[in-house]
């Protein structure tokens, strides 16, 4: 059930910052509903420069992002109303408790009359426990609050869904019911672009993977064309190789 | 969106221990503040009726007090330092005030110096505005630190909604302590059978409440710039606190120390001099009248030529001081446009003004002794030379100062109110601009 038109398109982007490191070097990719593509990478990658060309947070050097159509540098606050975020180390609002730091995204997020039976739900949803709902965030353990930023990317219920290295931190059995919760978002339709070091997942989870190495999409692999080879030894063979700048 | 900002923005506020602590110590130095100054108000006012009552029968040395200004209780001023009682007789027209009964005497009637002591004003100037800083200083740079403000901005949510929430929401919370505190203070006020306050001092009232919100809102919107111009929250609060220090504490006294080196006044010997030349040319003659007045010639002519002289010289040592008064005038001015970007000064400036506790409204006071002296007085002692029975029956004419007008208060207080708002915009101005273009990743 993918859509043929790309959510989230990623067309010649380049990112060259101002001390001139060239962090994304024409980068090209397209992620369509229903998908979920993996972009793989040692730190220093470029994957965290492309997540935030796509937020507007930086402007490009060269190229474009788009959501749903929308040119992300030129109409920034369209296009974000069809994307949801979550960050490599999510960071709440730490007086606030789980259900107010939700309503507050949520609100944000265009949804702003949710009951706390929704708000339940969504935590449910990504097993936060029940007893943590009402707590302050600042008690709250890495890995939950995790856990509540996905319900946070979650309860926006837009059409692409960017993850920066969103498993980072979590203990096995959380890493494996946000698999879970990133299956069923991909069963709704979304549009999923996640960054991770996790060669495991990446290979479970991602219809698409992308190998980045110093700003470049180097590889480009569906998952049918993984089940014919060993993405590990790509992956390894490829942090081996020499540098690609001279 | 800005509402929904808004609202957590309170929130958030009302959940922090800071605001809680800052809150709970405005309150307490506002109810001791104005408790102890109340009190003593009392004390000076009792005083004052005390010295009215206790006047000696006497038509020629009149003792003339100035009555304890009632917003003396929120700003102190120079109310208690500038003296309040001027001997007028024909001899003498007062330069300046002592103390009651002459128990304090103000050897430099005009000293520049500025703050006074633990009042609303303080409270407002000091505590307050530490306050604001404490609110502010994260506002922006701690979300950017946590990552927060990447979040939020991950949404349809324009920078400027959230800036604009922001700061609504931490001046209500600002504005709101202020309330709290000027509420608590002005009931203490209203409960003490000394205090009796009539529509103008209300309208002076807010008008100082007023003028607090201004200069609140300038170290607001400066915490907001520095904390949207910084990375770090510690440096904001660093930042912060040494341009609070340079601008509460240095600055203002920079100002009066400057002028005070740099603009001299003239020493009392030569103040002396100046006085012995002005009357000179008619010492001898009155040397001579003094001697056949003395001497027992007790005729009209001559008591009143000397009556005459001696007036005259009253007059003559009166240009005289009225010079040096210009001349601390001037100083004074100096030290004020040396100030003018102070917001301390600026607040302290206008809130005296509006509590009649600043040093123009001693000027005033003396002018008033002035005009009475020079009219009605002299007027009333000539008689004594010209009809004796008359002068027996008449009563001592009375003075009168006639108290400034609230509308004269504000326009005289326009430039600065003006300058305190135009800081406020500018540093949201800035404050926008550096949000606006900040990498908040
Ligand atoms: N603000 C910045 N200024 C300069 N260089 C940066 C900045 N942010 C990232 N870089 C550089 O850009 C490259 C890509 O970084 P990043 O996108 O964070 O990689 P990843 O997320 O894959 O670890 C790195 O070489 C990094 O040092
Ligand atoms: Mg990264």
């Amino acid at each position: 059930m993918t859509t043929l038109q790309p959510i989230l398109k990623a067309d010649d982007l380049s990112k060259r910052y101002e001390d001139g490191v060239l962090a994304l070097d024409h980068l090209n990719l397209e992620v369509r509903g229903g998908e979920v593509y993996c972009l793989l990478g040692a730190n220093g990658a470029g994957k965290t420069t492309t997540i935030n060309l796509f937020l507007n947070f930086i402007p490009p050097t060269t190229g474009t992002c788009f959501i749903k159509g929308i040119d992300v540098n030129k109409d920034p606050l369209e296009a974000k109303k069809y994307v949801a975020f979550v960050s490599e180390n999510v960071m709440l609002y730490g007086n606030f408790t789980a259900r107010q730091n939700l309503d507050f995204f949520a609100k944000l997020g265009g949804k702003p009359n949710l009951t706390k039976e929704q708000y339940y739900q969504v935590m449910r949803r990504v097993s936060l426990q029940e007893k943590a709902f009402e707590q302050r965030v600042k008690t709250y353990s890495k890995g939950m609050r995790q856990k509540l930023g996905i319900s946070i990317a979650i309860i926006k219920d837009a059409a692409g869904i960017l993850l920066d290295e969103p498993t980072s931190g979590l203990d096995p059995k959380a890493a494996e019911e946000f698999q879970e919760t990133l299956a069923e978002l991909k069963g709704e339709g979304k549009a999923i672009l996640m960054s991770t070091h996790d060669i495991f997942r990446a290979k479970e989870i991602g219809d698409r993977v992308g190998i980045m190495k110093e700003g470049r999409l180097v590889m480009e692999r569906t998952r049918e064309e993984l089940q014919y080879e060993d993405l590990v030894k790509i992956y390894i063979d490829y942090m081996k190789s020499e540098p690609l700048t001279a | 969106m800005i509402g929904v900002i808004y609202k957590r923005e309170i929130l958030d506020h009302l959940k922090s221990a800071k605001f809680l602590i800052g809150f709970c110590l405005t309150l307490a130095i506002a109810v001791a503040a104005t408790v102890i100054n109340v009190q003593d108000y009392g004390r000076r006012l009792q005083d004052y009726r005390a010295a009215q009552r206790d006047l000696p029968a006497n038509k020629f040395d009149i003792q003339i007090f100035r009555p304890p200004e009632v917003l003396s209780v929120l700003v102190q001023g120079k109310d208690r330092t500038l003296g309040n009682k001027a001997s007028v007789n024909y001899m003498n027209i007062p330069d300046r005030l002592t103390g009651y009964m002459s128990e304090r005497s103000t050897p430099r009637p005009k000293s520049l110096s500025g703050f006074g002591s633990v009042d609303f004003a303080f409270l407002v100037r000091v505590v307050l505005s530490l306050l604001v800083i404490f609110l502010a200083y994260d506002a922006v740079a701690e979300e950017k630190q946590s990552g927060t403000l990447k979040l939020a901005l991950a949404n349809a949510l324009p920078r400027s909604s959230l800036l604009i929430g922001k700061a609504a929401a931490g001046l209500t919370v600002v504005l709101g302590s202020l309330l709290a505190a000027a509420a608590v203070a002005v009931l203490i006020m209203m409960v003490h059978p000394a205090v009796d306050l009539s529509g103008a001092d209300a309208a002076r009232i807010l008008s100082l409440v007023a003028a607090s919100a201004l200069y609140l809102t300038v170290f607001y919107m400066l915490s907001l710039l520095v904390s949207a111009a910084v990375k770090r929250p510690a440096t904001a609060l660093m930042v912060l606190l040494q341009l609070w220090i340079f601008l509460v504490v240095v600055y203002p006294n920079l100002g009066v120390s400057i002028a005070e080196n740099f603009y001299k006044l003239p020493t009392d010997r030569e103040m002396a001099e100046k006085k012995v030349a002005a009357f000179a040319p008619y010492g001898d003659e009155l040397k001579k009248v003094q001697a056949a007045y003395f001497g027992g010639d007790r005729s009209q002519p001559t008591g009143m030529r000397y009556f005459e002289l001696q007036s005259l010289r009253s007059r003559l040592w009166n240009d005289v001081d009225r010079e040096l008064s210009l001349r601390l005038s001037g100083q004074l001015e100096r030290a004020r446009w040396i100030s003018i970007l102070s917001p301390a000064a600026l607040f302290n400036r206008v809130v005296e003004r509006y509590a009649r506790t600043d040093i123009e409204e001693y000027d005033r006071f003396l002018a008033s002794v002035e005009r009475y002296w020079k009219t009605k007085y002299m007027d009333f002692q000539v008689l004594f030379y010209k009809d004796l029975p008359a002068y027996r029956k008449a009563a001592t004419p009375p003075f009168e100062h006639p108290a400034e007008g609230t509308s004269e208060a504000w326009a005289a207080t326009a430039p600065q109110i003006v300058v305190l708002a135009l800081l406020a915009l500018i540093f949201f101005a800035a404050a926008s601009t550096a949000f606006l273009r900040k990498d908040v990743r």
